[in-house]
């Protein structure tokens, strides 16, 4: 059986992952572009004697990567060469669409467009020449409704005749002929070099095909700054000259390519097109609501608020079953096992620490669920515009409210949920100052210290601390941008897709495949944890007062006796690594007896406000940091997290005693 | 010449000025000097204008960078 390589492309909100779905079916395996923290999804069909094996792209509106999504196309489709490049089309907006496709199509690939929402342009009253596009584009365009799965076969049977015979025919935007022996020129220079493949930052290019020379030579002359990396610095500099040169008598040389492209684009959409009514839509009629002066910030916080509660009062029972069946599960495993320190490894450590895995999981589910609803009716766009005012004021994206918001909850779904982010600073930026919204399981601590140092006044105290993690999580976002970044959030440009009623199916599937890479990547991560954290509490003698835990902690104590606390506090901070919550359990162990009447005798309320708040800020719990490993895709990152965060952590609570010492 | 980000109806843009990776994801939408565009909501957030078919929004720092004239 001959297996032929389809990568699938185009702009975002086209019915992508609906088409990907369609084509698929259940064979699906998701991932990550190496290097980053881009989703990578593939998946295999078959066609008569073929395997089709699918491959995801992101959605790009252009080439030029300038953006890391553009550069994971452009270099896929250059380096790996599949054998098909299908790119999707929504046939309501063929003007837009074919932009990226001219550029596929100067890229020599052997493109076949799906030309979706047929049934769309329909309605509108359009009448779309599929014939006659086909003529002008040169390739096999396939008319689909992608989520009715119509016109599958069709389009399968143009992915292997393209594979088989190739396009139809290629052709030129034709740039006028000054450009076009320009591009003949440095092509003729680069064809003297010896053949030699450079490594831009995500992919390698090799010079050798006829192809790729000409695609840099035209990239170079539209001054496209990933192109001279590959090239020699003489043909760089020549090139230069060159566009300086053109740039006198046509102007700017990327204004007037693109002026090209869309002259041609022009003449095919007048030539394929009749009618189309431009009226105002339906989805107009619901921003004009949705994204109101007054009733858009309104709106948005209603339906946060839905979504929030949804997600942790659904998941709540199934998270107690979980606990429940884990702990009934580790008792009766050390009940049944003789040997008292392999039943406790089995029973504490492993059952322990793969239910603190598992509990997180209805969240994360149902998280996804939500998150991917939001993104398929369209309103995700509509909720990052509605916050773009305030968070580009504290140097954050406007989509990255969501997941702040949602790290009240539980910061690992909040750092996944970045992913809805384009641009990779803006990304790594939300997740670095994440852990600093203060998440459930940091609750039961302020409850407890706030209950017993600040009796009557526990509401005001347990509000300052979210308070305080939000003005952290604001302060660390513009200090971090300014050391390590530079510049301000990317800019807003945003497309506002039509609202969809989203398919079932597709959100399933994808809240399926998400969820199930955090059980296993961040399983085994947080798996290895618990089970050190365990040893460390039970060696040598099988108690947590003369471990080696306790030990550290009597160790580094002096560390912290400018703040006053005992080793007993600090021992239970270093269990809290594996979950906040375990700060309570622990001092509940290393206090004996009544936990309220022993923490009164043991910290002063400056004391008990400033670990308070120590607990909010130091390190991330072990699912966090696994977490931001994952998704930065970096060890690098999550160490940076973790340094900043105990810092910053241990100032503030100095800074606490200090203050309140004087007062 | 107006700014985009105080426009409101037709829009002929007359000139973009931002930088490299702004005016090149401009340009890839569709939105670049020539262009007409209408402007379908200017509150007080980012600006959306519908172009070539589709509704972009813009945040109000690059609107102030597109320069052209209603119509």
């Amino acid at each position: 059986m001959k297996e032929i390589k389809v990568a699938i492309i185009g702009n975002p909100n086209v019915g992508k992952t609906t088409l990907f779905n369609a084509l698929t079916g259940e064979k699906q395996h998701v991932g990550n572009w190496p290097g980053v923290t881009v989703e990578k999804k593939e998946g295999y069909g078959r066609y008569n004697d073929y395997r089709l094996h699918y491959i995801d792209l992101p959605g790009v509106y252009s080439l030029s990567a300038y953006s890391i999504d553009e550069r994971i196309a452009r270099n896929f489709i250059l380096t790996e060469n599949p054998d098909v490049v299908i790119d999707i089309v929504d046939a309501t907006n063929l003007e837009r669409n074919l932009y990226l496709t001219l550029q596929l199509l100067e890229l020599k690939a052997n493109v076949v467009i799906a030309l979706n929402f047929m049934d769309e342009a329909e309605k509108r009253k359009m009448q779309i020449d599929v014939n006659k596009l086909q003529e002008f584009l040169g390739v096999r365009v396939v008319p689909v409704i992608a989520r009715e799965k119509r016109g599958m076969d069709e389009l399968k049977k143009a992915v292997v005749e393209t594979a088989e015979h190739g396009v139809i025919r290629k052709i030129e935007v034709g740039y006028g002929r000054d450009i076009e022996w320009a591009i003949l020129e440095i092509e003729g220079l680069l064809a003297e070099e010896r053949i030699r493949c450079r490594h831009c930052p995500f992919a390698k290019l090799c010079l050798g095909s006829d192809r790729e020379r000409h695609w840099v030579s035209t990239r170079l002359l539209e001054g496209d700054d990933e192109a001279n990396k590959v090239v020699d610095e003489e043909i760089a500099i020549k090139a230069m000259e060159l566009r300086r040169k053109l740039e006198e008598k046509y102007g700017d040389m990327a204004a007037y390519f693109a002026k090209k492209r869309y002259e041609l684009i022009g003449k095919i959409v007048h030539q394929c097109i009749r009618g189309g009514e431009t009226k105002e839509t339906f989805s107009d009629r619901i921003d004009k609501v949705m994204l109101d002066k007054y009733l858009g910030i309104p709106i948005f916080f209603v339906i946060m608020w839905l979504a929030f509660k949804l997600t942790f009062d659904v998941a709540a029972p199934f998270t107690t079953l979980i606990e429940m069946f884990f702990e009934i599960l580790g008792e009766w495993v050390k009940s049944g096992i003789p040997n008292g320190m392999l039943a406790s490894l089995i029973g504490e450590g492993i059952m322990g620490g793969v239910g603190a895995v598992l509990v997180f999981v209805p969240n994360i589910f149902l998280l996804f669920f939500i998150l991917s609803l939001l993104e398929d009716t369209g309103y995700m766009a509509r909720a990052a515009f509605v916050m773009d005012r305030v968070m580009y004021k504290i140097g954050l994206h406007g989509k990255a409210f969501i997941p702040m918001l949602l790290g009240f909850g539980c910061n690992v779904p909040a750092i996944m949920a970045t992913r809805t982010m384009e641009d990779e600073r803006d990304r790594l930026l939300t997740i670095l100052v994440n852990p600093l919204m203060s998440c459930s399981a940091r609750l039961p601590v302020y409850i407890l210290f706030a209950g017993v140092f600040f009796a009557g006044m526990e509401a005001g105290v347990i509000m300052s601390m979210y308070l305080l993690g939000i003005l952290l999580a604001v302060a660390m976002a513009l200090l971090i941008r300014k050391i390590f970044f530079g510049g301000k959030p990317s800019p807003f440009i945003m497309e506002m897709p039509p609202y969809r009623v989203p398919i079932l199916k597709n959100i399933i599937s994808t809240t399926w495949m998400r969820g199930k890479m955090f059980i296993r990547k961040a399983g085994t991560i947080i798996l290895v944890g618990v089970v050190i954290i365990w040893f460390l509490a039970n060696f040598p003698e099988g108690n947590i007062e003369n471990s080696f835990l306790a030990l550290i902690g009597k160790s580094i104590q002096p560390l912290f006796s400018p703040l006053g606390w005992s080793w007993r506090a600090v021992v239970a901070l270093l269990a809290g690594v594996v979950g906040k919550e375990i700060v309570v359990g622990s001092l509940g162990t290393l206090y004996g007896g009544n936990l309220s009447t022993a923490l009164a005798g043991d910290f002063t309320q400056v004391q008990a406000f400033a670990y308070m708040a120590f607990v909010l800020i130091y390190i991330p719990c072990i699912a966090t940091i696994a977490a931001i490993w994952q998704e930065t895709g970096s060890k690098k990152w999550a160490l940076f997290t973790i340094a900043y965060e105990i810092l910053l952590a241990y100032g503030v609570a100095l800074a606490i005693v200090l203050i309140g010492g004087l007062i | 010449m107006k700014s985009l980000a105080y426009a409101n109806g037709m829009f002929r843009i007359a000139s973009i000025r931002c930088g490299r990776g702004c005016i090149n994801k401009l340009t890839s939408m569709g939105i670049m000097p020539g262009e007409v565009v209408r402007v379908i909501n200017n509150g007080s957030g980012p600006v959306i204008i519908e172009v070539k078919g589709s509704r972009i929004a813009i945040g109000r720092g690059v609107a102030m960078r597109i320069y052209g004239e209603e119509i």
